[in-house]
Parts: structure tokens; sequence; C-alpha cells
């Protein structure tokens, strides 16, 4: 596993600042965008190329500079190529699947040589090359050299949780000896006044599920999972079930029951094992009223006896990091699942009254009661998706 | 990879066909883009009606694409440019996102299974096409919607033509569709994807551009525009082709400097 985002730059620094209160989320900085929005942000490293991550782009032939969202994702797979004890050639010299899970990612964001264009002047169209050059499993295949099934989801905030998923069912139908899955997201202008006309924004640092909570903050950040089929000596965990279904309701808005929720869950939850308990749920969580309620109310039908599955949402930490947030959230959930303890829900001191599920709030330290745990994504397009997640012991 | 049928395959263009009346009211706001695949799609089921008896969570929506909805991500760039922020445009914004489409379908056709959107810049319709056939093996769904889609976009037809005089490019949003089910017994005959496969290779930015140096075999019966939806075109005159002709095959092959790709088609 290997991640980068507002908390830091590593896994360590993760489960360092998870543990913690202390909050990366300020007014976006003029080094990345120009904005007079007052919307906070969680922002990754000004440079978002790590060491590591930076050996691995020197394999790109010819040299090339990437896109932020690329460095961020280089950065993220270095650290857990390292933690598999992979390298390049044992990567070469397998069936290596490419899963990448992104939105901004998959954009053409050169605003300067749009707007030239459309006032029609004519510059060199480099600008266009990066775009078409910048599709993210593509660029990982480029610079790892390896052969093997690659594609980049993009099912907006769902995204990095269905490329796991879709990664899991390569191995499974055996395309692949080996994939790498994740997703990768970059802060953009565009995006940031996109959300912000959707008034979905807060003003201040989000408050996921609290009664007070007034919108969610985008962040920016990267999350690789290294998956194979059979375990080696490093194992960190397993991926025993996945589940992806549609609201089939409305744009930009869940179902207000959570219906596609219920159904993801269900679907990645007949991975439990007859004498598995679910000790974990990991949950979208953006602070958004819609969201919250929404889910909330899935959650009495996934979890129907209360209490024994403690319920948390991280985004308190990294902000809303879009095809990143799936994840860095699975990876969030193994080390709490590793660690038999999750922190709670960061800005939730006083959950909405509304909810029938508990939360746990803020300052919680909650103790697990088994080794699996759900994460799970809601996305627009009304996509629902979730991964179970068993740590090792 | 285990053997889907496929019940439809059509394809064409924003130019041929729009959007059933009744769904006037649901498409008010969307995009040329999710117009003419909703046109498409509306058309493909028209070829598998059994599909609308089946348990909405049982059906999948895969699409492919390169570029999505490329151009009305600028149209909200415009409300931004123009306006300012604080003035861009919501609703431009949530049609900018990729999986708008998908979303779309999934509401009008009302998919309650998964509905995924990828992109690559090679191949996306086929890439769609093998994650479809991997999710009904896997007995997640039993019928799959399989789309490939592209709308035209000024600034890279224009880039295209700086690069090569020889580019066609897209003059309408293209767009694909199949249904893909889980075999059964028939008496009549029933076309099958028997195998797919797919080997990309990195490559230039300009060659996914330009399409340079791709082709297919059988070689297509209508020159197709040079986008990634050449190949999805191509592959579906060969399934058309292949239909009602019992006990017949054909090995649909594509070669191109960014990889190569087949297809094992046989009707029975």
């Amino acid at each position: 596993m290997g991640c980068i985002s507002g908390v830091g730059d590593n896994l360590a620094a993760h489960i360092q600042g998870l543990k913690g209160s202390e909050r990366n989320c300020r007014l976006v900085p003029p080094w990345l965008f120009a904005t007079k929005h007052p919307y906070p942000v969680f922002v990754g490293p000004e440079n978002p190329l790590t060491t590591a991550g930076a050996t691995l782009l020197s394999q790109l032939d010819p040299p090339s500079a990437l896109p932020r969202t690329s460095c961020l994702l280089l950065s993220a797979l270095a650290e857990a190529l390292e933690m598999a004890e992979l390298s390049l050639d044992d990567i070469r010299r397998l069936r290596v699947g490419i899963a990448i899970g992104t939105t901004v990612g998959c954009t053409f964001n050169d605003e300067d040589y749009y707007q030239s264009f459309r006032q029609g002047e004519r510059r060199p169209i480099d600008p266009v090359l990066n775009y078409l050059n910048g599709n993210l499993a593509a660029q990982l295949q480029a610079i790892l050299g390896c052969k093997g099934p690659s594609l980049v989801v993009t099912n907006a905030c769902a995204s990095g949780t269905d490329a796991i998923g879709i990664a899991g069912g390569w191995l499974r139908a055996g395309l692949c000896d080996l994939a790498i899955a994740g997703g990768a997201d970059e802060l953009s202008r565009i995006a940031y006044n996109g959300f912000s006309s959707l008034q979905l924004c807060a003003s201040e640092a989000c408050r996921p599920f609290a009664a007070e909570r007034t919108g969610l903050n985008l962040g920016e950040g990267a999350g690789v999972l290294i998956l194979e089929p059979q375990g080696r000596d490093h194992i960190q965990g397993w991926l025993r079930g996945y589940g992806a279904n549609s609201d089939a309701w409305h744009a930009t808005a869940p179902h207000p029951e959570g219906q596609g929720l219920v159904r993801a869950a269900a679907q990645a939850l007949s991975g439990l094992p007859p004498e598995g308990r679910l000790a974990l749920i990991n949950a979208h969580g953006t602070g958004t009223q819609a969201n919250d309620l929404a889910e909330n109310k899935a959650l009495q039908h996934i979890i129907p006896s209360a209490g024994d599955t403690a319920v948390v949402s991280t985004k308190g930490w990294t902000g809303h990091t879009l095809g990143a947030a799936g994840a860095l959230e699975a990876i969030f959930t193994l080390l709490a699942l590793q660690d038999g303890q999750v922190p709670g829900t960061l800005g939730c001191k006083e959950q909405d009254p509304a909810f029938k599920v508990d939360i746990s709030p803020q300052g919680e330290n909650r103790a697990l009661r088994s080794r699996f745990g759900l994460s799970q994504s809601l996305a627009f397009g009304g996509c629902n998706s979730a991964l179970l997640m068993e740590a090792r012991p | 990879m285990k053997p889907v049928i496929i019940r439809a395959a059509v394809q064409g263009d924003g130019s041929q066909l729009t959007p059933p009346k009744e769904h006037g009211r649901a498409l008010r706001r969307a995009d040329d883009l999710t117009k003419t695949v909703v046109a498409w799609t509306h058309e493909a089921l028209k070829e598998a009606p059994a599909a609308k008896d089946l348990d909405p969570s049982r059906l999948g929506l895969f699409l492919g694409t390169s570029y999505g909805p490329l151009e009305t991500n600028f149209r909200f760039l415009d409300t931004l440019l123009d306006n300012g922020e604080g003035q861009a445009s919501p609703t431009l914004f949530s049609h900018s996102v990729h999986n708008a489409t998908a979303g779309y379908l999934s509401r009008i056709f009302k998919i309650l299974g998964p509905a995924f959107t990828v992109t690559t810049p090679t191949w996306p319709f086929l890439s769609a096409l093998r994650e479809a056939a991997l999710a009904i093996a896997a007995d997640t769904i039993d019928l799959a919607l399989v789309v490939g889609a592209e709308m035209p976009s000024p600034v890279l037809n224009e880039a295209a033509a700086t690069l090569s005089q020889e580019s066609r490019p897209l003059e309408s949003v293209a767009a694909v569709t199949w249904v893909l089910e889980r075999p059964r017994q028939s008496s009549r005959p029933q076309l099958y994807m028997e195998d797919i496969e797919i080997a990309e290779t990195p490559c230039t930015p300009d060659i996914y551009l330009t399409r340079m140096g791709e082709e297919f075999s059988p070689k297509a019966i209508d020159a197709a525009p040079s986008t990634p939806m050449a190949c999805a075109v191509s592959l579906t005159q060969t399934v058309r082709a292949l239909k009602g002709e019992k006990g017949q095959g054909r090995l649909w092959q594509a070669t191109a400097p960014f990889g190569r790709a087949a297809v094992s088609l046989l009707s029975k």
C-alpha cells in the first residue's frame, strides 16, 4: 500500500496523522491556483513527487514532466511497490493489471490553452498532447514497462473504490498475475469552481455526519494497493468482497434512502465468512447534508445490529479527494483493522439527531471486534460501491 | 473468458437518430453526447425486448470513452472564464463529469446494477466489452449494456489536422451500443462473443490522436472517422454482418502502434 494526501506523503505519516486532530485545511495557496472563494481545501505537498516517485518517473523514456495528479500517483505507487518488495524486474516479468480511478486526471485542464483557442489564437498543440498523454493507467504502463489489462475508471467519487474492485475481478478471472489498483486526483481550479457552483463546499473545516455540517472540503492525493491472488510474507490483508450498484435517481444527489449503497454493500458483504463479523465501516461521509443523511439511512440496512460496528468518516483529515478517495479510504480501513482500533470522525462532535445509526465521534478511539471492515463510496451519476477488507492477523 | 450472447449491436451518430420523445423531459438539460447515446441505446434495446423483464439490479452498464464529455467541460469552462468565479454553471459542471452519460442511461433505462465509465486512449469500447463479459461470467449481472461514445471536439480536431492531413475528424457524436446476455438455450441462431483479448502498448500522444497505422480485419464496411470510435464501428459492422448466419465464425482483429486486439465471434 502507498498513499499521499494533505496528511503526508507516506503511510507512516497517515498512521500518525489519523491518530491526531491536526488538520491541514486551509485556503487555496496561490502556488496552486488563484481564487477568491473562501472554501478551504486539503492540499498535498507542494512538490507531490517523493524521492521514490521521482526514481520511478526516471524510467520514462523519453523523459517528460507529468501533471500533478500523475506525480501524486507515482509517489503512492513507489511506496506500495517498496512495501510489496516488488522490483521493476519483477513487474516486467509478470502480467500486471493497472486500474486507476480519477476525475480531474481525465479532463483537459489547461485553461490558458483553451482561452487562446477560443479567441482564435493558434499556439503549439503541446497542451493537447499532454492531455492525450495523461491517461494514468497508460502512463504507468509506460513507466513500469509492464503488460496486462489497464484502464482508468472515471466513476466520479467512487472511481478509486471501483478501480480496486475491477482489479480484483481481473485477478479472479486470471487476466493478470498481480494488479496495481487505486486512485489519484489533484486539486484543480475547474473542479473547485464546479463544486462551489453546486454549493457543496464548506467555508470551514468539514464536519462529516455532524448536526451542524455545512458541506465538504476538496482535497487531493493518491492511494495505491498491490493486489495478488496468492499472498506472500508481506501480506497486509485481503479484498474479500466488492459491490457496485446504481441509484438511477439523480445526476448529483444520492438516493434519499441510499438504496444503491445498500445493494452495493450487501454484494460486498457476501464475501464475509459465516463466522465473520463486521467491525468497521469507513463511510463516504463527505459532510454534505444530502450525502450524510442518505448514507446514514442506508447504514440502518447495512448494519442492522447497531453498536457492534464502528462507523467513521476519515474526510475530516483528508478532505474529499474525489477519484483518490476510495483508494485512500480502503487503505485507512486496512490500517485501522490492523491496529485493532479506529479513531472517531474528526469534525463530528455531535452527530445529526436525525441519524438512526451512531457515528463514532471525534475524540473516541473505538476498539474493533474483528479484522473485517467495509469501505464505501457514493458518487455523482448515482454510483455506489463498497469494498470488504480483511486485515492480516 | 466465458462466452456471452450478443443480443444487439447498433452504431450510428447524432445526425441519424434523435432520442424518443418519451425521454424528452429527462434529457432536457443533457448534452449531445448523452442524447445520442440514449437514442442509440433505445435502438439497441428494441433488439433485446426481454431486457425490460429482468431484475433491474441484474442489469449493468459499461461505457467506454477516450475523451468523454470534453466539449461539455469546455462549455463549463466558458461560464467560468466569461462570468467569473461564483457564476460558473452548476448544471454544466454536473454534465462535464465523465460518468454523467452513464448516470443518464441508468436513470432512463432503470439500470440498478453496476454502471462503469472506463477510459483508455486506445480502444475504450473493447475495455468496456471485456468488463461487461467479466461481470456476466462472475454472475454479478445477467445483462449488460455496453456503450462506446465520443463527441466531436474542435480542440482535438484542429490538433489532429495539425499533425496529419489524412485525419478524418468526428462531425457529430458517434455512438455504439451492444446488449450482452448470459448464454442460454434457444432454438434460434445466437451470436456469441467467445473471447476478447486486448494487448496495449504505450504510445506517443500524436498516434493516439491521429490513429495513424490503426487497421482492422475484416476491414470496415464504411470508413470511420480516425478516432477511438473507429474500432467500435468496425467491430459492430462485423457483428451485424454475421448475425443470422448459423455456424459461422469470425476473428475480428485490430492492430495499431498502440497494441493489438482480437474478438472471437461465433454464430450457432
